[in-house]
Formats: C-alpha cells, sequence, structure tokens
C-alpha cells in the first residue's frame, strides 16, 4: 500500500462503505478486547484512535463476508494462550459475542499456507463460501487428518519410531509429532513450492488447531 | 471522504505545525508518528508504538524447548533471527555446544532470510517513497505530492524489478525451507542445533536458487539503490539522529566466538566492546509500570500498564551504558567497517563504508549499508555452501536443566536481538526480549533523551506539511 495515516484509512472506510455487503474484509492478527482495545491501535481518524476492536466492529458488520486468515484471527492463537493479558480473541468469537452475523471462512495456521488462503479467495470470488467444518475452517484443505495420511505411516505401523530431532527416518511420535491431533493437507501439499514439511524436517506441533498453543505443547513432548 | 479533502495549513514563518501520520504504513507492526514542523523542518518528533501481545509472559511456566517455536511468531518477517536468538539462550542454558554443521546449517537458514528481509524492505516496503507504482491500488492512493524525482525509465525499471523481487523472495523462502522446514516460522532450528541433516541433495537444491538470488542482487538490488543517490543525494545529509550503534555480531564463523559481522559498541565517537550488563530498558513514557524501569533483561519484567499518564508507546526504551543506540544494517556496517562494494567505491568515490562519514546515518545512508550487508551476507552463503558436510550431523540432544539461565545475543536484518532465559523446576520462569525495533522506535527515556528514531527525524525536511514525504522515508529508512 502506498499511502499511509488517515489518507490510507480513509480509503478503507470509503471502499467498506461503497461496496457495503459485497466485499470480502480479511482480517490478520487476534482482537485484544482488554484495556478497552488500547492493546492494539490500527490508525487514527479525525483525532480519534481507531482500535482493532472498533474496526471489526464497523467493518464486520459492513462486510459481506471475512476472511480470518492465520490461527491469532480464527482463534486467538498465541496471544490468547495462557499467560496471555490482553483478552485476545478471534473473529467468530468476537461476532458473537457483538451480534455480528457476517459469514467468516476461517483459515487457520501459523502461518497459513499461502494456498490455503489465495484458493479459499478464489472459491468465496467464485463460487460463495466454502464448505466449512465445526472449527469454521474449509474442508478442501482442512479436512483431513495429518497422521492418518502421512507418508511415515507404514513407520508407525511397524514401531520405527525416531530417538532424535536429526534422525532422517522414522514416525516422530515420541518427539512430541501432533500429526494425529491435526487436520490440515500438510502431508501432500507440503511447503514452499513443495521444497519440505514439519514432519520431514521435525515434527509438527498443531499449528491449525483451535488449541494451537496450549493444546498442543510441549511441543517436543508425545501427546 | 473527510481525509481526502486537502487540510489547507497556512505554512507561516516562525510557527510550529503538528502533523501526525497513523498508522505508518509498509513497515512490519504498528506505529504512529507524530512531528512538530517548523519553518519547513522537524523540529520535535514522537513514535508511537501501538501494539501490545504479551509474549514474554504467555512463555513463562512452558518447556523452554517451545520458546524458539513461540517467539518466532513475534515476527512474520525475521522469525529465523527470534528462533536464532531463542536458540543461542537455550543452548547457554542448556551448556550444548554446536557440532560445525549445526553451525553452518543455522547461518544458512539465517543468511537465506536476511537476503530476503533486505530485498522485502528494499522494494516492497520503502520502493514507494521514491518511485510510482502504477495507478491502481494498492499504489495508490498515494501523496498528492509525493516528491518522485526518477525519470520515467528508471521508474519503470524500478517497478519491472519490484515484482521481480518478489519472485526471488520466495526463493530465499525456498532455501530456508530446504533445511528449516518451512517459512515463515521455520521447525529447524532448535536449542542443540538444526533439525534436519543437509543432504547433497538438499545443499544442490539450495546452491541452485541461491545463485539467481545472488545475481539479481549484484545486478540489479545494488546498483539501484545508487542510482538513488543522484536524484536524491540529498537524503544522505538528512536523518542522521546520535550517530551511536550497537551491534551484539551474528553469524558464527567458528566455535571460538568469531563472528562474520562483529560485536561492538560506538558511543559519541567512540569504539567499545558489547558489556551485556550494559542494557538496561526504561520505561517512564511506554504503558508499563514504572516501578518496572531501569532493568537489566536477566532481572527484566514485564508489567503492562495500558492507561498510564503520560506513557505514548507500547515500546519500551533499551539504553547502552545510559545512552541510545540505533541499530541495523548500518549499525553492522559501521561497526563492521568493510570494504564497499566495486559499485558502491565508484558510486560514492570511497572505499571503505566508514569514509563516507556522518552519511552513513542518514535516510539513504541506510539503505546504502542494508544493500552492502546484503552483498556481505551472499559470500558467506557461499562459503557456507562449500563448508556444509551433506550427511554430517547437525544437532546434539541435551537434557532440560533442572534450573539454569542463559543468554542469546545475535542480530536480526533489522537489529540488535536479545533473549534472555531462566529456567526454574525444568520451566520457564522469566523470559525477556529485547527486539531490534525496540532500539529504534523508542519513546522518550527517564532521562529525558527521544528514542534514535525521534531523534533521527528532528532536521527532517518537511516544506510541505500535507504532504510529509520525508517523515515516512525515514522512518521506514530503520526498517522497523
Ligand atoms: S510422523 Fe507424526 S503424523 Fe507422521 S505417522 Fe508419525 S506421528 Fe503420525
Ligand atoms: S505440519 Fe502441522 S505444524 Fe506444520 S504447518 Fe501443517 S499443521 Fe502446522
Amino acid at each position: 500500500m502506498a499511502s499511509e495515516g488517515e489518507t490510507a484509512l480513509d480509503n478503507l472506510y470509503h471502499i467498506a462503505e461503497k461496496y457495503k455487503g459485497k466485499f470480502s474484509l480479511a482480517v490478520e492478527g487476534a482482537i485484544p478486547m482488554g484495556a478497552d482495545g488500547k492493546y492494539c491501535i490500527v490508525g487514527e481518524r479525525n483525532g480519534h484512535e481507531i482500535t482493532m476492536v472498533d474496526i471489526m466492529k464497523d467493518l464486520g458488520e459492513k462486510a459481506g463476508s471475512v476472511l480470518a486468515i492465520g490461527t491469532c484471527a480464527a482463534y486467538g492463537g498465541i496471544p490468547a494462550a495462557e499467560g496471555g493479558e490482553t483478552g485476545a480473541i478471534g473473529v467468530m468469537e468476537f461476532f458473537k459475542a457483538h451480534g455480528i452475523k457476517t459469514a467468516t471462512v476461517n483459515i487457520p495456521g501459523c502461518p497459513p499456507h499461502p494456498d490455503w488462503i489465495v484458493g479459499s479467495i478464489a472459491h468465496l470470488l467464485t463460487k460463495g463460501v466454502p464448505e466449512l467444518d465445526d472449527d469454521g475452517r474449509p474442508t478442501v484443505f482442512f479436512g483431513e487428518n495429518i497422521h492418518d495420511n502421512c507418508p511415515r505411516l507404514d513407520q508407525y505401523d511397524a514401531g520405527e519410531l525416531s530417538e532424535k530431532l536429526s534422525d532422517a527416518k522414522g514416525c516422530r511420535m515420541d518427539l512430541g509429532c501432533k500429526g494425529p491431533e491435526t487436520y490440515a493437507d500438510c502431508y501432500k501439499r507440503k511447503w514452499n513450492s513443495q521444497m519440505n514439511w514439519c514432519v520431514d524436517n521435525s515434527v509438527c506441533i498443531g499449528c491449525v488447531e483451535p488449541g494451537f498453543p496450549d493444546a498442543s505443547s510441549p511441543f517436543y513432548e508425545p501427546a | 471522504m473527510a481525509g481526502c479533502k486537502p487540510k489547507a495549513v497556512p505554512v507561516v514563518a516562525g510557527k510550529k505545525i503538528k502533523v501526525a501520520i497513523d498508522p505508518v504504513t509498509r513497515i512490519e507492526g504498528h506505529l504512529k508518528a507524530e512531528v512538530e514542523v517548523k519553518d519547513g523542518k522537524v523540529v520535535d518528533a514522537r513514535v508511537f508504538g501501538g501494539m501490545y501481545r504479551g509474549f514474554e509472559k504467555i512463555l513463562i511456566g512452558r518447556d523452554p524447548r517451545d520458546a524458539s517455536q513461540i517467539t518466532q511468531r513475534i515476527c512474520g518477517v525475521c522469525p529465523t533471527a527470534h528462533a536464532t536468538a531463542s536458540a543461542l539462550a537455550l543452548d547457554d542454558a542448556f551448556n550444548v555446544k554446536l557440532t560445525d554443521n549445526g553451525r553452518i546449517a543455522r547461518n544458512l537458514i539465517l543468511g537465506a532470510n536476511y537476503i530476503q528481509s533486505h530485498i522485502l524492505h528494499f522494494y516492497h516496503l520503502a520502493a514507494l517513497d521514491y518511485v510510482n507504482g502504477p495507478d491502481v491500488a494498492p499504489f495508490i492512493p498515494r501523496y498528492k505530492n509525493n516528491d518522485v524525482r526518477v525519470d520515467k525509465a528508471t521508474n519503470d525499471v524500478a517497478v519491472a524489478q519490484y515484482l521481480e523481487a518478489l519472485e526471488m523472495r520466495k526463493i530465499c523462502h525456498e532455501m530456508v525451507a530446504l533445511l528449516g522446514g518451512k517459512m515463515p516460522h521455520v521447525q529447524g532450528i532448535v536449542v542443540g542445533g538444526t533439525t534436519e541433516i543437509p543432504t547433497r541433495e538438499a545443499l544442490d537444491k539450495f546452491a541452485k536458487r541461491f545463485k539467481i538470488v545472488k545475481k539479481f542482487v549484484m545486478e540489479k538490488y545494488i546498483p539501484i539503490v545508487y542510482l538513488l543517490a543522484g536524484p536524491y543525494g540529498d537524503l544522505l545529509k538528512t536523518g542522521g539522529g546520535y550517530g551511536n550503534c550497537v551491534s551484539w555480531g551474528v553469524f558464527p564463523m567458528d566455535n571460538n566466538g568469531n563472528m562474520l559481522l562483529k560485536s561492538g559498541v560506538y558511543t559519541d565517537g567512540k569504539d567499545g566492546p558489547v558489556d551485556p550488563a550494559l542494557i538496561k530498558e526504561y520505561v517512564k513514557y511506554s504503558f508499563f509500570d514504572d516501578a518496572t524501569t531501569g532493568l537489566n533483561p536477566r532481572e527484566g519484567k514485564t508489567v503492562p500498564d495500558a492507561h498510564k499518564a503520560g506513557a505514548y508507546s507500547f515500546v519500551k526504551s533499551p539504553r547502552y551504558n545510559g545512552r541510545p543506540h540505533e541499530g541495523g544494517p548500518t549499525a553492522r556496517m559501521w561497526i563492521q567497517n568493510p570494504e564497499l562494494s566495486k559499485i558502491g567505491q565508484n558510486a560514492l568515490g570511497v572505499k571503505k563504508l566508514r569514509d563516507i562519514g556522518d552519511a552513513a546515518f542518514s535516510i539513504l545512508g541506510r539503505h546504502v549499508a542494508r544493500a552492502e550487508e546484503t552483498a556481505i551476507v551472499c559470500d558467506a552463503v557461499e562459503q557456507w555452501l562449500a563448508e556444509a558436510q551433506p550427511g554430517k550431523e547437525t544437532f546434539v540432544p541435551a537434557p532440560i536443566p533442572e534450573s539454569a539461565e542463559g543468554m542469546g545475543m545475535t542480530e536480526a536484518p533489522r537489529g540488535a536481538l536479545l533473549h534472555y532465559i531462566n529456567i526454574k523446576n525444568k520451566v520457564i520462569a522469566n523470559y525477556q526480549i529485547t527486539s531490534a525495533t525496540l532500539w529504534n522506535a523508542n519513546p522518550m527515556d527517564d532521562m529525558g533523551q527521544r528514542g534514535p528514531m525521534e531523534e533521527a527525524l528532528i532536521g527532517v525536511p518537511v516544506p510541505d506539511v500535507e504532504n510529509p514525504v520525508n517523515v515516512g522515508r525515514l522512518i521506514r529508512s530503520f526498517d522497523p
């Protein structure tokens, strides 16, 4: 974005008004509800601070659909983990609390795979809201269990377990792999133009799950 | 649309005018700048950090090994630097020594990310301050009078490179993923080294990609930075600030503490070694409890107070020996004082970085330092690729200590980075992070000294308060 300051924010609000009910709002980051929203200031208009809480109320209502991109926007993520003190929550929870009914697509992941983002946008544009699972995620990307489809499942079945993180071979179960609790297509999509993926390099830490990071940590201990 | 109406602010000689930019866009986080302009120049400045997530608190009580995963999520641009700092703190606390291959694999991961981050910063964050994108979103709206001074041919070249740079960043991410699992947020950097022993095939894939990126850096990125020194030559003379800087050193070249880019402190014209005990964080103007001011990270506390009267930023103010210091490529290059690239030597008519004097600490000087550093890191990546041993161990397992502390000091692409961990009963009892942007974008301290970015804004020309282009240029030169 070339612009900055009020010009940038005004443009955002202007587009939201002009395409009311038709535009998709892409949200990154959790919404910190604590301290009157002061933990996240997005900018200012007419001399007033706009918090993330403010802008989510203003634009969330006007949007035709919302993409909650990343585990923080979808479920609160790390800022919402134990020890956090900002009252961070995800978009769906925020909408529920404020009676906002805008259709929301969660694209979790820390980070989310670019294909999941672009694919969801393409689906929204061409066919509308994709089929979602109980956690609001498109089933086309998040419908399959990593462990059940893992290329190392044979090694798991044969009891060939890696003993240390740098072992090239073996199932990562004993090293803390959270593949069995995790639903995403990383096992076949892989990362960065199919260069690699978490399980071949180390372990899956369950970064797409609503409970991340608390539910999947300690990351290097079996569940 | 209120904000698009031109606000007619009459410029009167000797009169102060307040100008606020909120949000400052094309940076890594949330920032607001407020400057006072008098007779066409900034006379006072405040930089506001408007976000608090509480990572340090969230880490307490967790398995220490998880820190290198959790802390990466502080920043999607330089997660590898946080992983490195965290792993160094853990190596220290767990008392483990890396294998050569582990050290080299970490360097290759961080090095590929450095190159990516510098390309990202120049093309996708800063360049639109100097050239115009096409007249479509997201390149519009922009300032009406944005002081773009390049001719059409140069502008076209820059826009073509802007697009090509996206491809280069993708390739750099592939390099990181080959050894680190994925990018952003690598799985590969852990206490004890890295998790994946490089194969010949992975190293070959890495090298093949690296060659393409290096060609872009040498033939496009570095030349265009120096090309800007023509039409924007005055920006080599503005935006200096204190001229103090710190570097913790980065990219270990052996296991005896020799670094590719050495550590050092430069204060009031004098060089000195780094003593971590002299780092203190002040919070008088930050939204944190006053009782926690002036603490070394080893004793550091994080107690937010979002409504504190008089405070204006969620950024703490780190000081070295009581003085503000900037971090980043300029700091590292100043402390290292390397020979410039051939292109740089020709463009500036000098041999070594310090020969350009105060110009190193300027809006354009920071871009020059960043570009020069990219060339140095490229040369080093070549060396590490030659040194990396396929099939040789990169990981040394070590048990979690019952109680221990550890300090991890490294350099993120954007500046000095410190992680401190204190372990009790095998879990994290305290974790403190003094990140790069903390050094640059901090508010005034308890002693009344402005933060380095605030100080650097003083004197920056703003001839047209409706189009405060140089304020954004200055802030972005730090890559906050
Ligand atoms: S590596 Fe992980 S996902 Fe794969 S089979 Fe083992 S436990 Fe399951
Ligand atoms: S493999 Fe697991 S940790 Fe890695 S990206 Fe997929 S869900 Fe996240």
